[in-house]
């Protein structure tokens, strides 16, 4: 994924530029690149795999109708990170919402295990382990493992997109990854083995 | 064994930063020291177990595909976006009539017996989609095994050019494209409208409703070519004598495509084609789906013989009067824009922030494309900026490129090139340190747009245009295309070039060049925004056309033979 990011050319101030100027495809490149990234926030609060995949498609959608408004565009992925955790606030007030209407539904824990998994290399069991294992981590910890496991942002990058000092975003994301490492353990030795 | 060092490095790895030369001390310790190398393998599994869990069903790809198609016909730019649940749109599509009528063929199989007799049709596999394509209609049903739903059905009449599928179709649910007449019928169940408009390029919209078609003809590919491992069996289904073909194809060792088609004995051609993918280590099926054919005489009258309700609100956003003959002059002259040519491209922000160069090579079918950043700092922040700059204003493209050889302050950080198929990514370095292997992806039109065609041909849209005249359009002579978003100034005096563009920000060719030949190309552009009044940034266009080019400059293979840094 790091690659990925790596590889790909424009830079975003680019994009978004063309994009203001009539350049549809453009965004289609932001889209590309960040698509990865939004399900994942999504997914860091959502359960259900196709809302959260939902959800990454109206922030991008929004993104997009809301660009011009965007100040600083070299921090496009901190912007669009805040419109997903808006979004995925929606979803789950809205949930709330209904889960008190109907009351048959299980309580969180066991819709979480019950989510597909869209990953056949883990088995449901280990998915749930794995998300609600991010899920532990407080807010801006997940914020800043997600764009740099998944978004492929080196540190450097998440601080300048978040509008953080460098060294801080170094030590919440090596506290993330201790963290993570503990809780995961008997995941990573068998991942190891394979 | 001192390891602190190698900690640092490990950190390092995690912070993003490690470079090649780094990684290559790292792996040359790790071979010696177990605890290094262990840790070291904990960190990547960990970054990969967590991408991998975090990730969703829809490729990138897949995602521009449908968010495009989504904000090209729903929310416009800086106004409220919608609050429809898109991917929910499609995933809720109404299907529910084939629900009754899936049948999980795999079932039927079961009592196949081997009686086939010899008196079988026998279609080559090579010959198979022609073969159906000349069928007056085809009829097919999508059934996903896993989730045990249809997903969907379609109909295509590839003489008329007429697709019409329900469910299938990411844009809407239910959608008839006619790519003669190029109108495209949409119907969106949550606003109960039928949206009608133009489409706009058939290698796009109407490949792109070809989609359900291409899954079977990707099918029979794969029989075509791995024939001599292809299993047949003949046997009998729903009193048909029918062939049944397996193929396993296993070339990626992560999963197994396993690849069933019942070819009916009499017409030659398939009636069903299912297509599973197994994990194997899991020995899950991670896909499975099964697509049942006919060849039906008549397709449906319109889009509400396929169940568009007769009371759903009819939106017409065909493009108003002399827009097709308008844009397709534009597209011509698009088409036909430079194509051989050397070019340098530079753009200044306006401010004092950064620029930014890149260079591109086109032969006509080739293109390569190369981002330059002009590092250091001797003398001024800029010091080799403005060297390079004197060089470019006083001397031709082909100096510049030899200057551009020997700088001391340049580095290439990205090369792309691009056949008429592929697009070749090469990053200066990647996180594993390797330098040899480029991101390969197939072209879409998108990406195959040249940089000197974005900035003078932008993409215009023929859906929702009209033809108008206001201030600017009189003043300057200029064609002016509104379409809702945006207002296109395309100049018919010079090649059609789109001059201005007016949307949330502005675009302006404020000054042309032409090649030898007289073709004219966009030299400078600048672009400003309503919140950002003051900066005017510029890219210019320094063009050498028909040149001669360097050996291999093409050739994904000797990318790394030319100097990086």
């Amino acid at each position: 994924m790091s690659e990925n990011r790596r590889l790909t050319d424009a830079r975003d101030e680019q994009l978004i530029a063309a994009t203001l100027d009539g350049d549809i495809s453009s965004f289609g490149t932001i889209v590309e690149r960040y698509w990865n990234m939004a399900v994942a926030l999504a997914l860091s609060k959502i359960d259900d795999p196709v809302e959260a995949e939902d959800v990454a498609q109206e922030s991008l959608i929004k993104a997009y109708s809301q660009l011009s408004s965007l100040r600083d565009p070299s921090r496009f992925a901190g912007w669009l990170s805040k419109i997903i955790a808006q979004q995925c606030t929606n979803v789950i007030r809205r949930k709330a919402r209904e889960r008190t209407v109907s009351s048959c539904e299980g309580d969180a824990l066991e819709a979480s295990a019950s989510a597909p998994n869209t990953n056949p290399k883990l088995d449901n069991e280990q998915a749930h382990f794995v998300r609600r294992a991010v899920r532990h981590l407080p807010e801006n910890f997940q914020k800043i493992v997600i764009m740099r496991f998944v978004g492929g942002f080196s540190t450097e990058q998440i601080a300048r997109q978040l509008g953080k000092r460098h060294g801080t975003v170094r030590v919440w994301l090596h506290r993330a990854y201790n963290s993570l490492r503990k809780e995961l353990a008997p995941l990573l030795e068998e991942a190891k083995e394979s | 064994m001192n390891c602190e060092k190698y900690r640092i490095l490990i950190e390092k790895y995690l912070d993003g930063v490690m470079g090649d030369v780094e990684l290559a001390e790292f792996k040359e310790h790790a071979e010696k020291c177990a605890v290094c190398r262990k840790e070291f393998q904990r960190c990547k599994n960990l970054q990969n177990v967590v991408q991998e869990i975090l990730s969703g069903a829809t490729s990138p790809e897949q995602a521009r595909y449908t968010i495009l198609s989504k904000v090209t016909t729903g929310p416009q730019l800086a106004a409220s976006s919608t609050n429809k649940s898109a991917l929910g749109t499609i995933i809720r599509s109404r299907i529910t009539k084939l629900a009754a009528a899936a049948v999980i063929i795999i079932g039927v199989f079961l009592g196949l017996n081997h009686i086939g007799g010899p008196d079988m049709i026998s279609v080559a596999w090579a010959d198979m989609p022609n073969a159906i394509k000349a069928m007056p209609w085809i009829h097919g049903t999508v059934f996903n095994q896993l989730k045990n739903k249809p997903e969907g059905e379609f109909w295509l009449c590839f003489p008329a050019q007429i697709v019409m599928l329900d469910g299938c179709y990411e844009g809407g649910d239910i959608g008839v494209f006619n790519n003669i007449d190029r109108v495209q019928y949409v119907y969106d169940a949550n606003s109960r409208t039928i949206r009608v408009s133009y489409i706009e390029h058939a290698e796009q919209v109407f490949e792109h409703a070809l989609y359900p078609w291409r899954q079977v003809e990707n099918a029979i590919e794969r029989f075509a070519s791995a024939e001599d491992r292809v299993v047949e069996e003949t046997g009998e289904y729903e009193g048909k004598n029918v062939e049944l073909y397996t193929l396993e194809d296993a070339k990626d060792t992560y999963v197994s495509h396993i690849f069933t088609c019942i070819i009916d004995g009499e017409s030659g051609l398939p009636i069903a084609i299912e297509q599973k993918a197994v994990v194997k280590k899991i020995q899950q099926a991670n896909q499975h789906w099964l697509t049942r054919l006919d060849y039906p005489e008549e397709g449906p009258r319109d889009i509400y013989a396929l169940g568009a309700p007769e009371s759903a609100k009819m939106v017409d956003d065909l493009p108003g009067p002399g827009v097709v003959e308008v844009l397709d002059t534009y597209y011509e002259y698009r088409d036909s824009a430079p194509s051989r040519y050397v070019a340098i491209f530079t753009e200044s922000t306006g401010g004092n922030r950064e620029r930014l160069t890149f260079v591109e090579y086109r032969d006509g079918v080739h293109r390569r494309w190369e981002l330059y950043d002009i590092t250091g700092k001797p003398g001024g922040r800029y010091f080799a900026w403005d060297e390079f700059m004197s060089v470019l204003k006083n001397e031709s493209v082909e100096s510049v490129l030899r200057w551009w050889e020997n700088a001391k302050y340049k580095r290439i950080n990205y090369v792309r090139i691009y056949d008429e198929k592929h697009q070749y990514a090469f990053g200066a370095v990647d996180l594993e340190g390797k330098r040899h292997s480029p991101r390969v992806s197939i072209l879409t039109h998108y990406r195959s747009t040249s940089e000197l065609t974005k900035l003078g041909w932008p993409f215009l849209l023929y859906s929702g245009s009209r033809i108008i005249e206001d201030n600017y359009s009189r003043e300057s002579n200029l064609i002016c295309v509104d379409n809702n978003n945006y207002r296109y100034y395309l100049d018919p005096e010079r090649d059609y070039i789109c001059q201005r563009v007016e949307g949330a920000a502005t675009r302006e060719v404020i000054q042309f060049g032409q090649t030898s030949s007289g073709r004219w190309y966009p030299k400078a552009v600048t672009r400003w925004h309503p919140t950002q009044p003051k900066r005017h940034p510029v890219t210019r266009v320094y063009l050498q056309d028909d040149p001669a080019f360097e050996e291999g400059i093409f050739d994904p293979e000797r990318v790394y033979d030319r100097s990086w840094e």
